[in-house]
């Protein structure tokens, strides 16, 4: 098991690098760069962006700038004029973002708290961490609840929410939710305060989390639903077994593998993914930023963006891969 | 005395959007104490409904147990109230079913599985109802069992599967064993000894057992008496020496007919039945049989022959009286020769 465990992290390893590689590479080729400004206001002059190319290593050819990024590289220190060793990213070094001059590195402005207020990552985790268990904590039960009781009211119900959730995506919910609980009904402030521990963090949960929550609810549902008519379940039954039983020994134990699959990607999506979600809630997170940094060609915090994302994919997915071995008796790692 | 298990005139339908199917019509039969019933029919004939009703398992809706009666020691099943069903089940009537592969919880241990009803049905602890299980196991001859309970059924052939499943239907030293097919999904050499392992436990045991099969071979070697169905209706029965010594209804006849014979000259070809069992969703007032028959007359398709009793102990569906010495009508095999 530990000797499975290891090899999956060690895989990691090249997947970030191409990775790496390839968003780097693709940002590179992208029209314009860094430090154009828009045609009718000031440019800099051809003088200053020569510095500036020069101090982030821009004029260094494609791999070299590829490697000082990724791994490391000797640079010049501005004060002594001595090159100095640096670590790239695989040291914790995602280099400076070009937006502030070089003033700031990509991990400080991800990671370090700024003055008094939760890092950017802090307000984006949780929020995804929030969301995902928000539905798991309803769509499952929801899920099955459903599939219990099919063709009832309750089911059809059910499956009208979570359809309506799955298609209507985070940013119609979330609008809706600030139209009728912010501004119709006053619960909450239209404009966040992040000073209060819960309040301001409901709705954007329920936004974010409402699309995943549908589409547990239905997996959960049409997979209770499957395992129901399995031959196993009428054996149960044949010994006499309390319908409760039924359902809790029998039919959820193997009716959540398919669930516990999706939680995977699901997880990694909402703890990195929350562009939206924090545009109309206001959150400082890090979903606008990243989508900023494209606009702004900031090279390496798009690249870091992207090493991050798959950085936690392959975290959950190896987290969900373990927790299926321990519900699934025929799944075993060597 | 009266029979352990006495069903009378159950009719059992499903309503599907093409109509009320009547997947059991009219059935009535009984299994004495420690004997074994042969229930023999082909597929979708209504034999494995009529067990799930027995069980009160018929899923519903589709599913519905429409009239009759099934006294079991008395008591009449199909009165009994939900709390009462689960008390029965498992404990006083247990049931095995067709697939070992499929029939198995596939994330529970098969200790786990046989110790559930144990404490459930004898009120066992934990510990007394494992060590149960492995005597159980053991019993039912799978090798260094008390070593075996924590494996999962993927662990397991297929053969060693139907053992588990037995050891977990004979957990409460039932009245009653339903056997539902239980070596069709089996190799033939595995088949023998599946059925030799029902008929010991049988007799230590001393449970009546109800084997349902489309395999006259195991009717042959396990029943005392055999009930033939035919499209939701039972169309003969007798005593198993009897059926096969003296079918009197044309399917009984015709089923015995398609066996194959070892001493019979080669290029032999198989004497099938032609022809398919017809659609149970409103069946007209004639024998069900009738377009498969090799004896058909006018009268067989004007009203549906009610079993009669042709023999002692000897009841058979059918108007006429027709024997394996029957001629067939020359019409008829011409017909057949076209």
């Amino acid at each position: 098991m530990s000797a499975y465990i290891i090899r999956r992290i060690l895989w990691q390893i090249p997947v970030l690098l191409i990775v790496g590689m390839m968003t780097f590479g693709i940002a590179k080729m992208t029209p314009g760069g860094p430090f154009d400004t828009e045609p009718d206001r000031r440019q800099l002059s051809p003088a200053v962006e020569k510095i500036l190319r020069q101090k982030f290593g821009m004029d260094l050819p494609f791999w070299r700038q590829f490697t000082r990024y990724m791994f490391f590289d000797w640079v010049e220190n501005p004060k002594t004029g001595e090159p100095e060793f640096q670590w790239g990213a695989i040291g914790g070094n995602f280099g400076p973002t070009y937006a502030s001059r070089g003033n700031r590195t990509v991990q400080q402005e991800l990671f370090e708290e700024r003055s008094g207020k939760p890092s950017r990552f802090y307000y984006s985790a949780r929020l995804g961490i929030q969301a995902l268990i928000f539905a798991v904590v309803l769509g499952i039960p929801m899920g099955v609840l459903a599939a219990l009781r099919q063709n009832t009211i309750i089911d059809y119900l059910i499956l009208f929410l979570s359809t309506f959730f799955v298609s209507l995506s985070t940013l119609i919910v979330g609008f809706l939710l600030v139209i009728v609980f912010a501004v119709n009904l006053k619960w909450f402030t239209v404009i966040p305060d992040w000073k209060d521990p819960i309040r301001p963090w409901i709705l954007p949960t329920i936004a974010l989390g409402s699309t995943s929550l549908g589409f547990i609810t239905r997996l959960t549902r049409s997979s209770v639903l499957e395992v129901k008519r399995q031959d196993y379940i009428r054996t149960a039954q044949a010994k006499g077994l309390a319908d409760q039983i039924v359902v809790w020994r029998h039919i959820l134990k193997n009716a959540l593998l398919p669930v516990v699959t999706v939680l995977g990607p699901l997880a990694a999506g909402l703890i990195t993914g929350t562009l939206y979600t924090e545009i109309i809630f206001q959150v400082p997170g890090m979903g606008n930023l990243l989508v900023e940094a494209i606009a702004k060609r900031d090279y390496s915090m798009i690249t870091s963006g992207a090493l991050i994302f798959v950085f936690f994919l392959g975290v959950a997915n190896l987290l969900v891969d373990m927790a299926y071995g321990a519900i699934d008796p025929r799944i075993s790692y060597k | 005395m009266a029979p352990l298990l006495d069903v009378r005139n159950l009719e059992t339908h499903f309503h599907t959007q093409d109509g009320v199917v009547k997947a059991v019509d009219n059935v009535s039969f009984y299994v004495n104490r420690g004997e074994t019933l042969g229930i023999v029919g082909e597929s979708g004939c209504g034999k494995s409904v009529t067990s799930l009703s027995i069980m009160r398992l018929i899923p519903s809706p589709p599913g519905k147990i429409a009239g009759g009666q099934i006294f079991f020691d008395g008591e009449d099943l199909l009165q009994a109230n939900e709390q009462q069903m689960r008390h029965i089940r498992g404990n006083r009537i247990a049931m095995i079913f067709q697939d070992p592969m499929t029939s198995l919880n596939p994330v529970l241990t098969v200790g786990r599985q046989i110790t559930e009803s144990l404490e459930l049905h004898l009120k066992l602890t934990k510990r007394e109802a494992l060590s149960r299980a492995g005597e159980l196991l053991d019993m039912v001859g799978i090798p260094s069992a008390s070593k075996r309970l924590d494996n999962y059924p993927h662990q397991f052939s297929g053969g060693m599967r139907q053992r588990v499943m037995i050891a977990m239907a004979l957990a409460c030293n039932p009245e009653l064993l339903i056997a539902d097919e239980p070596t069709t999904a089996l190799d033939v050499t595995i088949q023998a000894q599946i059925l030799e392992l029902i008929n010991r436990l049988k007799e230590e045991l001393d449970m009546a057992v109800m084997i349902i099969t489309h395999d006259l071979g195991v009717v042959a070697g396990m029943t005392d008496r055999v009930t033939v169905m035919y499209a939701g209706k039972v169309v003969e029965e007798a005593k198993t020496s009897e059926l096969f010594e003296n079918p009197r209804m044309p399917y009984t006849i015709g089923l015995l007919r398609s066996i194959p014979r070892l001493d019979e000259g080669r290029g032999r070809k198989l004497n099938p039945i032609r022809g398919l069992p017809p659609s149970l969703i409103d069946l007209p007032q004639l024998c069900p049989f009738s377009p498969r028959c090799d004896y058909v007359r006018d009268e067989c398709l004007t009203k549906t022959p009610p079993l009669r009793s042709v023999a002692q102990d000897h009841r058979a569906a059918c108007l006429f009286d027709i024997t394996m010495e029957t001629p067939l009508s020359v019409q008829q095999s011409e017909g057949v020769a076209a």
